[in-house]
Formats: structure tokens, sequence, C-alpha cells
């Protein structure tokens, strides 16, 4: 089936971000924290939370093929 | 000026995956105004974004929900006396009051409605444990074939949205985010009633998130002028939930609504297509949905 295969597209994608990143993704997307609250829960700065949400998501858009 | 005073395009991550207070929004959009790059980055971003939503929602496996179905036409519903839970234990005492198969469609008139004598006064006065169960064993095999319904028509809703304009996408985004969520619940819950005037509602719902997605078939054609609008509806009133989307083949939805409030019950009524503030006709859906 096309979701079960876009699942699996999908979590190989996921694995394939560096542990931090998936972390704040993980934390911002299924947990629905901002990324102030992340930073507070990780104790790192508001800056490096939003560099490693966007990094991880360029990441994903890019193993997952969508065209930029 | 910008966020924390760094670049603003750091923000992107989080802004997509609605991570980002009001205020850091508003900013982020004001620089996206002026960014045509930025305003494609976000558009792919989302993308993959809605894929992980859809990708990670609970979506049976086909083999899960064939074996479902067979054991839902072959498993007899439990008899009410299998459990003796304690009362008072949390979720969905009310909905135990409702036969499977039959709940909800309450064709009251235009003025008994809310009605509070049957809206509530379920909190302490019935075993609710035991209900409960019966309740739940006899619905819970078809959450997932539930789920599966309601994650066709986020599917559909997503084949539109991906060709579609930016402001499809944002929607259907930041709907399939919080889909996801409420379909993934460990506490979540399928209800489904008729609608009066034709069509079948379904429910599923989270207590713990106070929140639902509502999706419905086969619903009677309106004409241009007319749409179908959600409601809470407590004893205080109606709180307007949303206009539903008008049906994409014969699934219309899903519409998500939060800040549940104990006792809420959920209605639909035919409304301009612009929507109302308040219900201007009777109810064709009252759903309750338990505290």
């Amino acid at each position: 089936m096309h979701a079960s295969l876009d699942r699996e597209r999908v979590r190989r994608c996921l694995a394939s971000l560096t542990e931090l990143q998936l972390e704040a993704v993980t934390l911002a997307y299924y947990r629905g924290y901002t990324y102030r609250e992340v930073a507070e829960l990780l104790r790192v700065p508001v800056g490096t939370v939003k560099t490693r949400m966007r990094d991880g998501l360029i990441r994903l858009k890019d193993c997952l093929g969508v065209d930029g | 000026m910008t966020a924390g005073g760094a670049d603003p395009h750091t923000l992107l991550g989080a802004y997509v995956m609605d991570a980002v207070t009001e205020p850091d929004r508003a900013r982020f959009e004001q620089h996206l105004a002026g960014c045509e790059a930025c305003q494609e980055d976000v558009l792919a971003m989302r993308e993959a974004v809605a894929r992980l939503a859809v990708a990670t929602a609970v979506v049976p496996r086909p083999e899960l929900r064939e074996q479902t179905m067979l054991a839902a036409s072959r498993i007899r519903q439990l008899p009410p006396v299998i459990s003796e839970e304690p009362a008072g234990s949390p979720a969905l005492p009310s909905v135990a009051a409702e036969p499977p198969g039959g709940t909800g469609h309450v064709p009251a008139g235009p003025g008994s409605w809310p009605d509070p004598a049957t809206g509530r006064g379920d909190a302490g006065a019935r075993p609710g444990g035991r209900a409960r169960s019966r309740w739940r064993t006899a619905w819970l095999p078809r959450l997932a074939v539930a789920a599966a319904v309601v994650l066709a028509a986020i599917a559909i809703g997503f084949g539109s949205a991906m060709q579609g304009a930016q402001h499809r996408l944002d929607q259907a985004t930041g709907r399939s985010h919080a889909i996801a969520a409420i379909l993934g619940a460990p506490d979540a819950t399928m209800l489904t009633a008729r609608i009066t005037t034709g069509g079948t509602a379904t429910v599923v719902m989270s207590h713990h998130d106070r929140a639902l997605v509502l999706t419905a078939a086969d619903l009677r054609e309106l004409p241009a002028a007319k749409a179908y609008e959600v409601w809470l509806m407590s004893r205080s009133g109606a709180r307007a939930a949303g206009m539903l989307p008008a049906p994409n083949g014969r699934m219309a939805g899903p519409v998500v609504v939060t800040g549940l409030a104990p006792g809420d019950q959920v209605g639909l009524t035919i409304e301009p297509a612009v929507g109302s503030p308040r219900p201007t006709t009777a109810p064709i859906l009252m759903l309750r949905l338990g505290s």
C-alpha cells in the first residue's frame, strides 16, 4: 500500500538525521513543544535548537526527495 | 527585530513544525513576505512535514484491517457483566450510556437543545466502569477501521493540498499534525452516529488531549450557499467548531476540534456557507462525548 511504503521511507529518512536533530524535531513535532521550550528542556541555546530543527528538516526533505 | 536577534531564516524548521510562539510566528511571516526564496523553502519543507504526519499516523496494516474486520464480524459483543472495574475511573462514563450503533442521532427540535436533561447527569449515577468496559470491548476493534477511514479522508485532503495554493498546504500541515496526535493518542476512542438528513459522522477523540477529529460520509448534498457547520454544545450554549469542508468523493472532513469540555456534545447544523456564529437551524447530529 502507498501509505505503508511512505511510512517505511519516512522512517528511513528520520533515521538519517543526527541524534540531536532527531531529538529536536521529535520534541517539537510529536510532543508539541515550541523551540524555546525544547531549548529549555535540553538546556541548550535557542539558536542551537532552531538550527537543529531546520537542518533536521532539510535533511528529511532531501531524503524524501521533496523538490526544493 | 528577529527572533532572538539571529538570522530569521533559522526559524524555518521550527516554523513549519508549528513549534513557535505567536510573536515568533508573526515576525517570521513578516520576514517571509519579503523573501521569495524563503517561501519556496517553507513550501518544500511543509511538504516533507506533511508526509511525516501521514506516514506516522496510525495506519493499520492491510492484513490487520482484514483480521479486524473478520474478528468484528465473528466475535459477539460481550455481555455487560464481564467486568467490575471500579466506578470513578477516568474517561467515558457518559459515552457508555449510548448503545453502539445508534448513538447520538437526537433530532431535537430547535428550541430543545442543547438539552441539559439528557446531556448530563452522568457523573456518579451509574456504575460507569462496567458500562465503559462494554463500550470499549464493542468498539475498540472498530477503532482501527475508523482510523483508516479518517486517514483516507486525510489522504484525499493531502492530494489536493499538494497541488494547491500555499494556504491549503498550511491548513493541511497544521491539521495533519493535530490529526496524527489525536489518532495516535493512547486513549483514542471512536464514535459514530447517523446524521438525520443523511450520512454518517465518525469521531475519533482523545479525552486526554481534549480534542477530536470529525469526518462525515455520504452527506446529503447542499446548495452552494449552504454548508455544514460543526458545534460544541453544552449547557451554556453552542461554540462554533468549524465548517465541514465540501465532500471529496464520499468523505467530508476531517475537522479537528480542540478544547473539549466535560459534558460537551458535538453537533452539526446546516448554515450559510460562510458559517454562523450561532446555530440557526436544528441540529442534524448530536453526539455525546462523555466527560
